[in-house]
């Protein structure tokens, strides 16, 4: 044989190699990426995060809320300053807490507001009439079925506002996560 | 025979009549393309928009005291956009508006223009304000001087060339000058102007040009600007000392914009006109080229012929090389991951709280495989709270490619975030990153994300007021022109107002100012408690005169800064530094192994620091509850000691 026939076959057989090889690499690649693609992996743990903050900030929020009442209420009934300075302090932070629920659901926000309002001005009543020693009408203020029809409306409004329509299910997301983390074990145990 | 030779002659006869065509249509096309055409891509276009964001620096100075305030820092907005396009110029708006980092506007100029699009220069209208120079700078400038109208000033500055230089591998031309402008006309809002005083400003103007286009890649100004008696004209006293330079993200996108231009009018003004000449030649040549060739082709054809084996063995080792040289790179690529990383610290100042931060950082980065000297190298740099001193040091960084930076206070990383889009930028000491304008939460691309140094007022008032409950005025003690403080006063005055009580804002330039000042409101009003910031004058040196004045006084006072109780003041709750610092430093150790600051959040403290002083509480025969003491994270029983 001379050597151009050879070098022809030489060429041939190697362009077969890198084929095979190739194809066979791009197979196991495409395996394995497939389950981290960006369109799996990063949209779910986007999606899992909202969903952690945004429950981690109503259960804060749920709480503040709750601190504020109680110490209204200890203050109701007790008559003593410390409460009065822990409802203060509790509700100093839930405002703070307030402003930044806006971005979560701007839709709902003015509704939220509105509700929040309408407990926050009659504890001020209440305060107020504390503050004057006018306890007894305080106290029936506080038990008036206007201020707990507004506190059980804030309470009852609450869940709904961290949970809009849009709000992904965490289940798929998590699912989503798991199975990419399961394709991707199987695939590089089996390399 | 004869008929031979004729025919040779009549070919070159022919052959020369038709190098003239040539030659000719190129001279012509040259010019048809230089003079008529050309010009038509050079020029201005009708929708010419320019947009640079800039870092403003101002320190207004107090006529009171007799002083600068100190710097404060703003951000501005300089563009150029057409208003309409007439025959023979274009009517464009120059604006210049500097706002506070809150928003708040703080000064704005506009300007008509009217430009000659061919040539970029100020052409004359009647009944408007005549002008002579250029939009930015000529064209193709060799260095020589020309005249720009700077936006702030209204007034021509004559350029003088100072050298040259490469900007992100562009090379730009330096221009300075020096002159002087009146501001009156501009300045009306300020007191007695333009009645009694005008304003007149001392300029120190630098340009970057791009020196074929033009066009202007940044610019610096350094002003003082005085009031001066409108009717003998002499100064009077300062009125504010400012600075504007270009954000680093500004130069970058003009770099770029300038580089595109560049090469535009270079194929312009030469690529064309070379191409046409070249055209020409090769029409010119083309007969003997062509028979050349074909003899050469001839040759190369037999010799190919015998080596035809020899080419495919090298064409298979050139295949072989490459593929050698590629696995190389990627390797080398791959191996590049386990360099030590280089980490700059602006550490702002030198205070006790900004030092343990530091230190929670590096120890962050350890707990995450990042030790200094191992794996991580740090430089550390101080910049006394000094804007100038920061702008360098992170201009430093940028300069050395470092792989992260870690800055401390709102100013300090307010300055980073101007200085770079690119290098990823881990704060702390901050309390108001999203008010202040360091992250913007509605944008995904952030090159920012750190710690947040805030605790709501409510429970700061609180740890006072279990001690001392009959507060009825407040002072509040706080660095004049502090972007956190001012925010975190106007919340204190929310919050307490409702209570009725009362809240006294007490602004200090430096310390001289704040022992005047907290004399001044002390015997104006006698305020039952005083709430000292945590801001960089309070820090820096502030807190020993306002702890010795409260002790003084036997004035309750509670503060967000460590060494203001160390030193006297009765009650701090703040947020850890240390703690801070490190989770800071957790996000850095992301941030190293890969990630982007974009995925991580800026965080708030989960629990403040409690700190009590309890030779302060018996000077004032106070008695701390005992709940309170049990809550507190450290008690200073010895003045000055922890």
């Amino acid at each position: 044989m001379t050597l151009r026939p050879k070098l022809l076959m030489y060429f041939f057989s190697i362009s077969i190699l890198i084929f095979v090889s190739g194809i066979i690499f791009y197979i196991q690649l495409s395996n394995l990426i497939e389950p981290l693609t960006p369109r799996s992996i990063p949209r779910s743990v986007d999606q899992l995060a909202s969903i952690i903050v945004k429950n981690e900030v109503k259960n804060r929020f749920q709480y503040q809320e709750l601190q504020v009442e109680l110490n209204l209420q200890n203050y109701i009934y007790t008559n003593n300053k410390l409460s009065l300075q822990h409802y203060y302090l509790n509700e100093g932070i839930l405002l703070q807490m307030l402003k930044k629920l806006e971005p979560i659901n701007p839709e709902l926000w003015p509704i939220l507001k509105n509700k929040f309002s309408g407990v926050q001005e009659q504890r001020s009543q209440i305060i107020l009439l504390m503050t004057e020693h006018k306890v007894e009408l305080a106290k029936t203020l506080n038990n008036s079925d206007d201020y707990l029809q507004r506190l059980t409306n804030l309470k009852d409004f609450i869940p709904l506002y961290f949970t809009n329509k849009e709000t992904p299910s965490d289940e798929a997301a998590v699912a989503a996560v798991k199975l990419a983390v399961k394709n991707s074990s199987q695939i590089l145990n089996a390399v | 025979m004869i008929s031979q030779v004729k025919s040779v002659k009549l070919m070159k006869e022919h052959r020369l009549s038709m190098h003239c065509i040539y030659i000719l249509s190129s001279i012509f096309l040259i010019f048809v393309w230089s003079f008529f055409i050309a010009p038509q891509f050079k020029k201005i276009p009708d929708n010419f928009s320019y947009k640079a964001r800039l870092l403003s620096i101002d320190n207004f100075y107090d006529a009171k005291t007799k002083k600068f305030e100190g710097d404060h820092i703003s951000k501005a907005v300089f563009s150029y956009d057409v208003l309409s396009a007439e025959s023979t110029y274009l009517v464009i708006m120059n604006t210049f508006k500097v706002t506070k980092i809150s928003g708040t506007p703080i000064f704005s100029v506009s300007r008509e223009y009217y430009i000659d699009p061919a040539e970029a220069k100020h052409v004359n209208i009647p009944g408007k304000n005549p002008r002579a120079g250029y939009l930015f700078a000529p064209q193709y400038s060799m260095g020589q001087p020309f005249i720009y109208w700077h936006v702030n000033y209204n007034a021509p500055a004559l350029m003088k060339f100072v050298k040259k230089e490469d900007l992100y591998g562009l090379k730009v031309y330096e221009y300075s000058a020096n002159y002087h402008a009146d501001q009156t006309s501009n300045l009306v809002h300020l007191p007695d102007v333009p009645t009694k005083r005008g304003i007149r400003a001392f300029i120190e103007l630098r340009l970057w040009v791009e020196p074929i286009s033009g066009l202007l890649v940044k610019y610096v100004d350094n002003t003082t600007a005085y009031y001066y008696d409108q009717k003998t004209g002499e100064l009077i006293e300062p009125w504010n000392k400012f600075s504007n330079r270009y954000t680093e993200r500004s130069i970058v996108q003009k770099v770029n914009q300038a580089k595109h231009l560049k090469w535009k009018y270079l194929w312009i003004d030469f690529g064309v006109p070379t191409l046409i000449v070249l055209v020409t030649i090769l029409l010119i040549f083309y007969p003997y080229i062509s028979n050349f060739y074909s003899r050469a082709s001839a040759k190369a054809q037999s010799n190919l012929a015998r080596h035809k084996h020899l080419i495919h063995v090298l064409i298979l080792i050139l295949i072989l090389l490459a593929a050698g040289l590629s696995t190389f790179y990627y390797f080398l690529r791959c191996k590049k991951t386990s360099e030590i990383y280089k980490v700059g610290i602006s550490q702002w100042n030198n205070n006790l709280e900004s030092l343990s931060a530091v230190q929670g950082f590096k120890d962050g980065l350890a707990e995450f495989g990042f030790y200094e000297g191992k794996n991580v190298e740090f430089i550390i740099r101080n910049p006394n709270s000094k804007f100038e001193n920061q702008l360098s040091i992170i201009q430093q960084f940028v300069h050395d490619k470092l792989d992260l930076i870690f800055t401390l206070s709102t100013p300090g990383t307010l300055i980073a975030k101007g200085v770079t889009s690119k290098i990823p930028i881990i704060f702390s000491d901050v309390s108001f990153p999203e008010e202040s304008g360091i992250i913007n939460k509605s944008t995904n691309k952030s090159n920012l994300a750190g710690t947040i140094n805030y605790i709501t007022p409510a429970e700061q008032f609180y740890f006072l007021e279990r001690i001392f409950p009959n507060i009825k005025t407040l002072g509040f003690l706080h660095f004049k022109g502090d972007p956190d403080s001012e925010i975190l006063y106007k919340e204190f005055k929310l919050l307490l107002n409702k209570r009725n009580i009362e809240v006294i804002d007490i602004a200090a330039i430096d310390v001289e100012d704040m022992q005047r000042q907290l004399n001044f409101e002390w015997n104006k009003s006698k305020f039952s408690a005083l709430y000292i910031a945590c801001d960089t004058l309070i820090r820096d040196k502030g807190y020993k005169i306002a702890a010795e004045f409260t002790t003084v006084n036997k004035i309750p006072s509670f503060s967000c800064d460590k060494s203001s109780v160390i030193n006297g003041v009765l009650v701090g709750y703040f947020a850890d530094l240390y703690a801070l610092g490190k989770a800071s430093g957790i996000k850095a150790a992301i941030v190293l192994k890969g990630g982007e600051p974009s995925w991580l959040k800026s965080e708030l403290p989960r629990k403040g620091y409690l700190i009590i002083n309890l030779i302060t509480a018996k000077l004032l025969g106070l008695s701390i509850p005992k709940d309170e003491i049990d809550q507190a994270d450290s008690i200073i029983h010895t003045q000055g000691e922890q």
